[in-house]
């Protein structure tokens, strides 16, 4: 191992007050290569925030070993922190004071000086509403106050727990681009989402967990391509019933899907289906692959879970 | 740490309750001294005259026999009427700058709980916040955030306290320039106020520290101060009534005789009937014991603040 996150048998539990305990994370193992954005993923319940709390040393594992840019969490987190920048759920905020005096309240814990806060303000657009109070802005804006500060240290590691959360259509564009550029900057942006079309737009690397655990991981083309393969074809039919009826006597499984039919075959046995059909009298209009993207892949690894 | 404490100063600072404290105690004292100095009379002849006429009218009438027997310890009439009836008792009820010291002792319960308000809220804001675990991704160490905290709300709380008693001091002086007397002050006395000043205010950064660790336990302001009023409520006046011996280990108790730097006789109001033991009868809370009892129980709330501060997840 040698990312800048190591996860390793990751294990936490958390005691509901009358129903026992309740399972976050269930021996997660995780590896987040240095450079470019990392995308996590999973459905609500997953573990993703327990996962970004116990590594960022808010929340103790009850086993396993998290490790940051090689310093081991908890113990030797203090040598690593000043170079991760992070928002977890939300970026919490005094509300009654202005978004500046927010960052600079962080920024004199490293001894940041103001030239650093002015230039984070510029950087996520908000100069010109910096003397105004927390609580008058948007969540859009809170949630690109919460990356100002994240930027703050300049870090090498930034982990944004849902940074589009609450962000209109155009917020959503100025952080898809920013966390790009931060990703190309040589920086590694570590962020988890739900929001699966926008992952996949800015990762390179993605990893999928479902109850605590790991589903899997890799490049976003490795990950969507080897769905693919498994994802099935869809034959457009002028008797979509007889034709599941033939393809059945074949071994093949099928299913109507509208008035074409969804075929669970490998995309290199086209040619078989074209040929059972034909020779049954039943001429296919239009065969092609199945559509992948992540959104699917996501769906489709995660719904034995029943939470996706 | 110095950054640390730096950046905790900024956020004590920025806070808005703490000018509300202040200018509603400054506030609270001028108008308080105001009222006093309107409602004083002034030593002008008139009121002295009046003064001796009550005061002459009241031997008299002690004279008389009025005042009832003349009790054994006295060989004469006239002596008990020289010790019951004092010429002071009948002076006009002007301001005296000499009373300034009692003033300060007065009041200093109320800089005591402004400091333990202050202590709490400072503590409790990033809970109540949410900001805490934002802090903790910048200062993962937590002895080290607790540790700067402690310096800074205790800081400031002493600062605040000596602030509003010189405050005080000088509104009082105000009042009695316009209508009251400098006359009667000992020598020294400037000096005695200072000792007493510096004595509230370092009352009050001890429990600010104890309204810290409430409110760093209890994970907000609220229940920080909450706890701090209900152990007043339970503890000071129920459970020291209740066990005269716990008396003497209350911090609300030892904080009147940490102010008034004199001993504090406790008196068991529920004495044991058969053969009790002087100490289970009263105990003599002397000013040193005081400072010791509340160090003792800063030391232990802060202790406790720290195990539950680094042992419970932040979420």
């Amino acid at each position: 191992m040698g990312g800048v996150i190591e996860v390793e048998g990751l294990r936490k539990e958390f005691r509901k007050l009358r129903h026992g305990r309740t399972t976050a994370l269930a021996g997660l193992d995780l590896e987040v290569p240095e450079g470019g954005v990392f995308g996590f993923l999973g459905p609500n319940g997953a573990g993703k925030t327990t996962m970004i709390r116990c590594l960022l040393g808010l929340v103790r594992p009850g086993a396993g070993r998290v490790r940051l840019l090689g310093a081991d969490v908890p113990g030797s987190l203090a040598s690593s922190i000043g170079q991760v920048g992070s928002i977890v759920e939300q970026p919490l905020l005094f509300p009654r004071m202005t978004g500046r005096r927010n960052l600079e309240i962080l920024a004199r814990v490293h001894g940041i000086g103001p030239s650093t806060v002015d230039a984070v303000l510029d950087r996520v657009g908000l100069s010109e509403r910096q003397g105004d109070m927390a609580k008058t802005y948007s969540l859009g804006m809170k949630q690109r106050l919460g990356i100002a500060a994240a930027l703050l240290k300049d870090p090498s590691l930034l982990i944004l727990d849902e940074p589009a959360n609450g962000l209109d259509p155009a917020g959503i564009v100025q952080v898809r681009e920013l966390i790009r550029s931060l990703g190309s900057e040589g920086r590694t942006v570590f962020i988890s989402s739900h929001i699966l079309s926008e992952v996949q737009q800015i990762a390179d690397r993605v990893a999928i967990i479902a109850r605590g655990r790991l589903i899997t991981q890799g490049s976003v083309a490795d990950v969507v391509s080897a769905a693919a393969g498994s994802a099935g074809m869809v034959a457009r039919v002028p008797d979509p019933a007889a034709a599941i009826l033939h393809l059945a006597t074949a071994q093949i499984q099928a299913r109507a899907l509208g008035d074409t039919i969804h075929v669970d075959v490998e995309p290199e046995r086209g040619a078989d289906i074209t040929r059972l059909l034909a020779e049954q009298g039943i001429y296919l209009s239009e065969l092609r692959r199945v559509a992948v993207d992540l959104e699917s892949v996501f769906l489709e690894l995660t719904k034995d879970e029943g939470l996706a | 740490m110095r950054r640390l404490i730096s950046s905790e100063f900024l956020r004590a600072r920025s806070r808005r309750v703490v000018p509300m404290m202040v200018v509603g105690a400054l506030a609270g004292v001028l108008i308080g001294v105001t009222i006093g100095t309107i409602v004083a009379e002034g030593k002008d002849s008139t009121a002295v005259r009046r003064g001796q006429r009550m005061y002459e009218l009241g031997v008299r009438r002690c004279l008389d026999g009025n005042y009832g027997p003349v009790p054994d310890a006295y060989a004469s009439l006239e002596e008990f009427c020289t010790e019951a009836v004092r010429p002071e008792s009948f002076g006009p009820d002007s301001l005296d700058f000499f009373d300034l010291d009692a003033l300060l002792e007065g009041t200093a319960s109320l800089v005591i709980m402004l400091g333990a308000f202050l202590g709490a809220t400072l503590g409790g804001a990033d809970w109540s916040a949410g900001t805490m675990g934002t802090l903790l991704t910048w200062e993962p160490r937590r002895l080290r955030i607790l540790a700067a905290r402690a310096v800074v709300v205790s800081i400031v709380v002493f600062a605040i306290a000596v602030g509003a008693q010189i405050w005080l001091s000088a509104v009082f002086a105000g009042g009695v320039a316009v209508k009251g007397s400098f006359v009667g002050t000992p020598d020294g006395f400037m000096g005695d106020v200072a000792i007493s000043i510096v004595r509230v205010a370092s009352a009050s950064a001890l429990f600010s520290l104890i309204g810290l660790a409430f409110a760093t336990i209890g994970r907000s302001t609220v229940s920080g101060i909450s706890a701090f009023l209900g152990y007043l409520i339970i503890v000071e006046l129920f459970i020291a009534n209740l066990v005269f011996v716990t008396a003497r280990f209350t911090f609300g108790r030892a904080a009147v005789a940490m102010t008034s730097g004199e001993a504090l006789l406790l008196v068991n109001p529920r004495p044991p009937r058969v053969d009790p033991a002087p100490d289970q009868l009263e105990f003599l809370l002397q000013p040193g014991r005081a400072w010791l009892t509340v160090i003792g129980w800063v030391v232990v709330m802060l202790l406790v603040a720290s195990a539950s501060f680094r042992g419970r997840d932040v979420t």
